[in-house]
């Protein structure tokens, strides 16, 4: 097995169904043509051919899907035919658009496809198709209606032969701005990019975890430098943690990764693994993640898909094949939850920002997920839906042991919910550890401290200026008592000074006091070193 | 400067949103308008740029009766920020962005350059003249929007929520452009939910409630209200006032940063 810092894993991003756009815009533009190309002496291009013929050399569709494309060509030549039995084409179109696949699959290991930097493929598959596909039509033709051998011989495939010489010249010449049109909007599949398959692979985690991302380097389609660098975080089960970190820092990436959409949707290169409760998301396919984990967009609109609440809970579990009753009971249960009982009957559009928040992670929630994953969760809500919303996820977190993770900028309203702290910057993890640790480690390293709550900023301010507090100020309870404490050790100081000035003008001098330890008990009044130390201890009994 | 007199408004005929709204804006103000959500905070805003039309009541300018002024007038005089500044944004450029309105009041060509390029420098965005508006992050866009206004030499400007969903940063920068704009003499009108940058920044609370103007006066009046008080009408103490509370001896303090000095210098006397 390898070592997990070496695997890798390659996602071509989207392009599921580019064939069908670009074939379908091909056919429309064939169409076109087709109408209101020019007959001189009877003969004009098959312009449909030409079109799909293109279609096919730009997206090099599987052959199934290829026999769709001639179809559809098919229908539209029906439809717009004048010829005396137009349902020939049901059979030869599918007929010519499997010779422009195949001619386009053997050309590609042919020595002679490129003469003078010229690819003739467009050539030969534009001929080649609509010989075949003439060739099918006219012999159906001949056949069905009964005509005589002469003209099917010496009138029909003269015919089919000019046109497909026609159709050999104009197939490179609509190929040419097609290819370079469609290249530039970056809708053609490159060689040079293709998509792994882990399935056959035993990977094992290297750490026990509810989630554990091990090893990660993560670059963008097209990125040169990585957009995350070598992360190792775990998430253990029943954690809050809080990813934080200037914008443009990857925490949003971090949270796609952990649901799998990094790289499986977003494409891209992964170096290393993502673990979901012990499996490697490259393993598992984005709605089977989705079972472990929830997530709530910053866009939370987008998750909505119908038209009333109780709806939307339900859509996520018929999805997944639910029963009725189930359905009916964990809706119960959700709404509950969430605090959106009474609700159950509005249209979603009636609902204000916090509530539609609050409906997403409802339906997040059926499936029970054991984690939940929130981007930016309170980035278009007001103080006091934020306030509600961190509200509801602490309890998630703490009533039904739900993991949690929340990326965010806006940290006052969240900390005291969580139990842990990821900063990132610049695509690394620089620091990962209880909230008061990280908060500590940006004020001193000056990294985002515009995020830090004020109360906090203040707190480290004051330490700096010599004044402690047994616990970090996190929330305006601590602090008041960090107050309350500073003030006490005040009185104390200044009672000391008043009964023993002698002894602690010996001492040294207060502003040695900024860089001490803190070791005397909990709920205790800190003192400033030279206190202690002028008191001969017992000053706080 | 800006009288409203007596003002009823409702967006359906049989439901007030508010009446009897009547308050007195000076030149030079800094007033933070505040209240809980569906207050009628934008509306009241939206009716003295004339986006709406009071059911009842009248409105002056400098004594000039301004009551059926359409908007596109008043824009000589107050200048609109909106929640999503995209929605106001429609020109190719910055510069053309802010060029609209001088050119709408039918400025030569060189006196629309001089304004353009002296509010661009104002508000810190000169770099940006050339970009595409819809690309730019939204504080950028706010302040194109700003400078707009500024270009219309409006005297008072709007902000509509300017700082949510924003980070620190962003709003710190926003909060410093907005101090020196008042320094110069306009008028800012800021709604917000953000008590700290009430009590911090403005020099004025009008907050809205039970369907009037439920205060008027200074953030620290407002904030030296009992709690309860003041979460009927959707607001808290900010922290730097709560801590300020919890040692007397401090007084009033708007800020942390006050908060802190003066202990600090509290803790020094000796």
């Amino acid at each position: 097995m390898e070592r997990i810092q070496d695997l890798v894993y390659t996602h071509v991003q989207g392009g599921q169904f580019r064939w069908v756009t670009v074939s379908t815009l091909m056919l429309a533009l064939g169409t076109i043509l087709h109408l209101v190309s020019p007959s001189v002496a009877g003969v004009t291009p098959n312009w449909t051919i030409a079109t799909y013929c293109v279609a096919i050399l730009l997206t090099r569709p599987s052959l199934s899907q290829t026999l769709g494309i001639g179809l559809v060509a098919a229908l539209i030549n029906v439809l717009t035919s004048k010829s005396a039995f137009p349902y020939g084409n049901l059979l030869s179109e599918p007929g010519g658009a499997l010779t422009a696949a195949l001619v386009t699959r053997a050309m590609l290991s042919m020595k002679f496809r490129k003469i003078a930097g010229f690819d003739l493929t467009p050539i030969l598959s534009g001929f080649l198709a609509t010989v075949v596909s003439g060739g099918i039509f006219v012999t159906i033709l001949w056949k069905v209606l009964g005509l005589p051998d002469n003209v099917y011989m010496y009138g029909m495939w003269p015919m089919v032969l000019i046109v497909g010489a026609l159709n050999g010249a104009i197939t490179p010449i609509l190929y040419i701005p097609a290819q370079r049109l469609f290249s530039k909007r970056g809708m053609l599949p490159s060689t040079d990019q293709l998509t792994s398959d882990h399935s056959h692979m035993t990977i094992l985690p290297e750490r026990q975890a509810k989630i554990s991302i091990e090893h990660v380097n993560y670059y963008h389609p097209k990125a040169t430098t990585p957009s995350l660098e070598n992360i190792n975080l775990d998430v253990h089960d029943g954690d809050f943690l809080v990813v934080t970190g200037p914008a443009g820092c990857g925490k949003s990436t971090l949270c796609m990764a952990m649901v799998g959409a990094v790289p499986k949707f977003y494409g891209g290169r992964l170096e290393g693994m993502v673990f979901v409760d012990g499996k490697a998301t490259t393993q598992m396919e984005i709605p089977e993640l989705a079972n472990h984990i929830g997530v709530v967009l910053a866009d939370y609109d987008t998750q909505l898909v119908t038209m009333t609440v109780r709806e939307e809970v339900a859509f996520a579990m018929e999805n997944r094949g639910y029963d009725r009753e189930t359905i009916k009971a964990r809706s119960e249960e959700v709404f509950a939850q969430v605090g959106l009982i009474g609700l159950e009957d509005r249209k979603i559009t009636s609902l204000s920002g916090g509530q539609r928040q609050r409906l997403a992670i409802a339906s997040v929630l059926a499936t029970n997920p054991t984690v939940l994953v929130l981007d930016e969760p309170t980035s278009s809500l007001d103080p006091d839906g934020t306030a509600e919303l961190y509200r509801l996820v602490g309890d998630l977190n703490k009533k039904h042991g739900i993991t949690v993770v929340v990326i965010d900028h806006d940290l006052h309203a969240v900390l005291p919910y969580a139990n842990r702290m990821a900063l990132m910057v610049d695509g690394s993890i620089a620091c990962d550890d209880d909230v008061p640790t990280t908060l500590r480690y940006m004020y001193e390293h000056n990294i985002h401290v515009d995020a830090l709550p004020s109360v906090f900023t203040t707190y480290m301010e004051l330490e700096q200026a010599g004044f402690h507090s047994d616990e970090p100020w996190l929330s305006i309870e601590s602090a008041i008592k960090g107050l309350h404490q500073i003030e006490m050790a005040h009185a104390i100081q200044t009672e000391v000074h008043g009964e023993s000035n002698s002894r602690v003008n010996q001492s040294k001098t207060v502003e040695n006091s900024t860089n001490q330890s803190n070791t005397v008990v909990n709920k205790q009044p800190i003192q400033r070193v030279d206190d202690v130390q002028g008191k001969d201890g017992g000053a706080h009994a | 400067m800006l009288k409203v007199e007596n003002i009823r408004f409702g967006y359906v005929p049989s439901v007030d949103i508010f009446r009897d709204v009547t308050f007195t804006i000076e030149g030079g103000e800094y007033i933070a308008i505040g209240g809980r959500n569906g207050c009628g905070k934008t509306t009241i805003t939206r009716l003295l740029v004339g986006l709406e039309k009071a059911s009842e009541g009248r409105m002056y300018y400098n004594g000039t009766d301004i009551t059926a002024m359409p908007p596109s007038k008043r824009g000589q005089f107050i200048g609109y920020v909106f929640q999503q500044p995209d929605r106001q944004m429609f020109r190719p450029t910055v510069a053309t962005e802010v060029a609209f309105g001088p050119e709408s009041l039918g400025r030569s060509k060189s006196e629309v350059k001089e304004i353009v390029d002296e509010v661009l420098e104002r508000t810190g965005i000169a770099h940006l003249r050339e970009a595409y508006p819809p690309t730019l992050r939204r504080g950028e866009k706010q302040r194109v929007a700003i400078a707009s206004a500024l270009a219309m030499q409006s005297k008072i400007l709007i902000l509509d929520e300017p700082t949510s969903g924003q980070d620190g940063k962003e709003t710190k920068e926003l909060l410093a452009l907005l101090r020196q704009l008042n320094q110069e003499g306009i008028t800012i009108l800021l709604i917000t939910h953000d008590m700290e940058i009430m009590a911090s920044e403005c020099s004025r609370a009008l907050i809205m409630g039970n369907q009037t103007v439920a205060f008027d006066g200074s953030p620290e009046e407002l904030f030296k209200k009992s709690t309860d008080e003041l979460q009927d009408l959707g607001l808290t103490k900010p922290p730097s006032v709560e801590l300020s509370l919890a040692v007397p001896s401090l007084g009033y303090c708007k800020s942390m940063d006050e908060l802190k000095s003066k202990l600090v210098a509290q803790l020094g006397r000796k």
